[in-house]
């Protein structure tokens, strides 16, 4: 397909898509103005991506489904690998207001060779207590000198 | 005295038990003598063995309260004050996590609740050294919908607050407020700590571990951390939580007794413990590096509910830790910790049914290698907590039973006619024995009256006088109903019958009728049976069994008055079971009430509806999938799950969606993103979802 042979969308069917895309920036947290932006800049990388792709019988229900997706993928999957989160600064407002330092979903981890298992610890004198090892006790001194940040 | 002063351990244990045992022996030689006739010996011997347990146990209490009582009369307050400051800077580098383990909990207390105890803690300036957890374990999905909804206003507010700040725009005042669920609740609390503890423990020095209902004000946490700084043999130490519960009689009636009696209780088994202590399972900071070295909990032989996986893990990492070589200790200074009391009747014998458990299967630890005495003591004192039911209750038994057998003999009228001296013999032991009992209460007036800002806190003299008064009624009440749920806590336990636990409902919705049937019919009838018995055999000891018989047939309405929110409203306006933090509620108590009301203004949406409004809305679906690609159980939902999801979506039924497909659902990113996108698309084109 040559850039003349590109499918084309009629004023009415863009629009539809651009009110549906306000929407949803406005659903997602972003102020009117930052909304109209996130809306332009994914209904241009949906034009974009359909571009290249074949002709359907509903090219509009499939500008907005590509034009959903990218919305969702800034706001939703922040899979980052899409080009509307580099482009529009709208979306990138999306992703400051859910990273803010206040609160976040959880520090790494730490990395397993660093981590600290919890040993099941024996106890009681029963036989067939299912403890897989026996701590050997060292004196307290050791215990503190070693306690806090040991992770070997 | 200061713990400096204070004679070394060995000592103050051996003059515990002299004490005790001289109060439990001559009594018990007393009631022997008083009702030995020579008919039945060995129904005789078994009663005064059982007298002999019983008031050794009231009596250790007793010298319990009696040492804290000293203690504090010394001082000149129940409560000890305030401690100052801590003199020596929070270290950046020991960090303490405060974690807030939730299960199935009211999410809009529970943040609210974080809420108040962050601000607490930054306007204490030690913001930076502290971390919060919500380390959820909820299976419901539309309850960890809320949590996550809530998760994220608190988000968004601070994100609005700190704009707002010039100087706070790098967040350089404020904690982090972490959020992780685990779909699979694997050893119940334990098992979340100990999440915590593997993935992310060696990033803190410290951990503070709450309750869902815990409220500590930030002071404390400084104060806890900057104890575990300056003492590296610290391994734990616990704050004395006061119970707050200003809703039903119930509550009203635990909080104050709490109020009067719990700081003697605790500061005198702190003196006769020191640094053998025990743990009560939160309101506590434990050193992260030793509880995840050292207090990895086992599973005990056998299945449940004896063997298995333990139930009441807090004493059994109190003795891992103290077995270790650390410290575990109680801070009775850092009175500003607080928690919930069960509201209803029910909710109270349920918690004490999976403590029960709990604690019944402290018996094989406590029998164990190398754990230290005072570890056993605190074992000893949990399971008798719970077995001194059924002792009492054949007692009770095997009392009447020789009353009866007496009364039949050949010598009752010999007896009878020269009764008065036998019967001011009982009456008198028995006065002795309710003293021992209510001594506590005692104590906690007088140190009350001794102050008039202590008087004024329980609302005057006069106040005080009447709320005692009522409290015991109650109490003499309630007591034959739990000995009876205790005994059949018990006697289920050994039986082999496990406990199914459940969130605890903290509401006031009260006990209705039908559940107060359900629950006490079968004491009522026992009660019946009992006083026709004693009525048709031996009427004059009905006068000796009024005080258990009443509780008993009275069961039903007792626990409907009780559980009554409307009651305990009504003695409130009368100020009766006032106490200091109510009359003037601490900072953060107060803060706490602020937030929860900032958070019903703001409103949340119905639980009906959260999981549509999660589907539909970008910000909250990204809030989930972060928290949920923080866990390391992201999975993909069956198609047949999905579809039935869709099909129900399609004809709009969202009321019709199960548990099950929402829980599946939800743990894969990819289904939800896909579902997001559809419904959206379906609003402008009506096609049907395909997943």
């Amino acid at each position: 397909m040559t850039a003349t042979e590109a499918i084309t969308f009629d004023s009415e069917t863009t629009a539809t898509v651009r009110l549906r895309l306000a929407d949803y920036g406005r659903a997602a947290g972003l102020r009117d103005s930052d909304a109209l932006r996130f809306s332009e800049t994914c209904l241009a990388e949906a034009l974009d991506r359909l571009a290249d792709a074949a002709v359907t019988a509903d090219t509009a229900a499939q500008l907005l489904r590509t034009a959903l997706r990218i919305a969702s993928e800034c706001c939703v999957a922040d899979s980052g690998a899409h080009r509307a989160v580099d482009r529009a600064e709208a979306a990138a407002v999306t992703r400051v207001r859910f990273s803010h330092r206040g609160l976040r979903s959880l520090p790494p981890a730490v990395p397993p060779e660093c981590s600290q298992p919890m040993p099941p610890q024996p106890l009681g004198s029963a036989k067939g207590a299912r403890v897989p090892r026996a701590i050997q006790l060292t004196s307290p001194a050791a215990l503190t000198s070693a306690a806090p940040t040991s992770n070997t | 005295m200061s713990p400096a002063s204070a004679p070394p351990l060995v000592t103050r244990w051996t003059r515990l038990w002299i004490l005790t045992l001289a109060t439990s022996v001559p009594l018990t030689v007393w009631m022997v003598r008083a009702n030995w006739d020579g008919s039945t010996p060995i129904l005789h011997v078994v009663i005064a063995t059982l007298f002999f347990v019983l008031t050794t146990w009231t009596a250790l209490w007793f010298w319990v309260a009696a040492a804290g009582f000293r203690l504090a009369w010394r001082r000149g307050s129940a409560l000890a004050k305030a401690p100052a400051p801590p003199t020596t800077k929070l270290d950046p580098e020991q960090r303490t996590a405060i974690l807030v383990p939730v299960y199935n909990e009211d999410a809009a207390e529970v943040f609210a609740r974080v809420e108040a105890m962050r601000q607490s803690v930054a306007a204490a300036g030690a913001a930076r050294a502290f971390d919060f957890y919500i380390l959820s374990d909820t299976t419901n999905p539309d309850v960890f919908l809320e949590e996550v909804w809530h998760w994220l206003r608190m988000s968004r507010q601070r994100s609005v607050a700190d704009m707002g700040a010039a100087d706070s725009s790098d967040g350089a005042d404020d904690s982090y407020v972490y959020y992780r669920r685990r779909c699979k609740n694997v050893r119940r609390k334990a098992g979340n700590i100990q999440d915590f503890c593997e993935r992310w423990g060696a990033h803190y020095r410290n951990m503070i571990i709450l309750d869902a209902d815990s409220l500590i004000d930030g002071s404390v946490f400084v104060q806890l951390a900057a104890r575990m700084q300056a003492d590296p043999q610290l391994g734990l130490l616990q704050t004395p939580t006061l119970p707050l519960g200003d809703s039903s009689l119930l509550s009203r009636c635990q909080q104050f007794a709490a109020r009067l009696c719990r700081p003697l209780l605790s500061e005198g088994l702190d003196w006769f413990s020191g640094d053998g202590g025990n743990y009560f399972g939160h309101n506590a900071i434990l050193r992260t590096a030793a509880f995840t070295r050292h207090c990895g909990l086992s599973d005990l032989p056998g299945q449940a509910p004896l063997g298995g996986e333990i139930l009441s893990h807090d004493f059994v990492e109190a003795a891992l830790m103290r077995r270790a070589g650390y410290r575990v200790r109680m801070a009775s200074d850092l009175t500003a910790s607080y928690e919930q009391c069960p509201t209803t009747l029910t909710e109270f014998a349920q918690r004490d049914q999976r403590w029960c458990q709990g604690n019944m299967q402290h018996a094989l630890i406590a029998a164990g290698e190398r754990i230290p005495v005072t570890s056993r003591f605190h074992f000893v004192t949990g399971i008798m907590s719970y077995a001194l039911a059924p002792l009492w209750l054949c007692f009770l038994l095997l009392s009447a039973l020789a009353w009866i057998v007496s009364s039949a003999s050949p010598t009752a009228s010999l007896q009878v006619a020269g009764a008065s001296a036998p019967v001011i013999s009982a009456a008198s032991l028995f006065a002795i024995v309710m003293a021992m009992l209510v001594a506590p209460r005692a104590f906690g007036t007088i140190l009350a009256a001794r102050e008039p800002s202590g008087l004024a806190g329980f609302g005057g003299m006069l106040r005080l006088v009447g709320s005692l008064l009522l409290e015991f009624v109650i109490s003499v009440l309630l007591a034959p109903i739990m000995m009876a749920f205790h005994s059949l806590f018990v006697i289920s336990t050994l039986q082999g019958r496990s406990v199914q636990w459940g969130s605890q409902n903290r509401s006031d919705v009260g006990v209705p009728f039908r559940q107060a049937w359900q629950n006490h019919r079968g004491q009522t009838l026992a009660g019946l049976v009992a006083a026709g018995v004693l009525a048709a055999l031996s009427p004059a000891s009905l006068i000796w069994a009024s005080p258990v018989l009443v509780g008993l047939i009275c069961s039903i309405p007792i626990a409907m008055l009780v559980s009554s929110a409307r009651l305990g409203a009504w003695f409130k306006r009368r100020g009766l079971l006032e106490i200091p933090e109510e009359v003037h509620p601490p900072a953060i108590v107060e803060a706490y009430r602020r937030q929860l009301g900032n958070i019903h203004a703001l409103g949340a949406p119905p639980r009906k509806e959260i999981f549509r409004r999660f589907l539909e809305s970008p910000a909250l679906l990204r809030a989930h999938i972060d928290a949920l690609r923080a866990t390391r159980e992201i999975a993909s939902a069956s198609d047949d799950k999905l579809n039935q999801l869709a099909d129900r979506i399609n004809s709009n039924q969202w009321d019709k969606i199960t548990i099950d497909e929402k829980r599946a659902v939800l743990i894969d990113p990819s289904a939800l993103t896909a579902l997001h996108e559809q419904l959206w698309h379906a609003k402008t084109f009506a096609e049907p979802l395909h997943i």
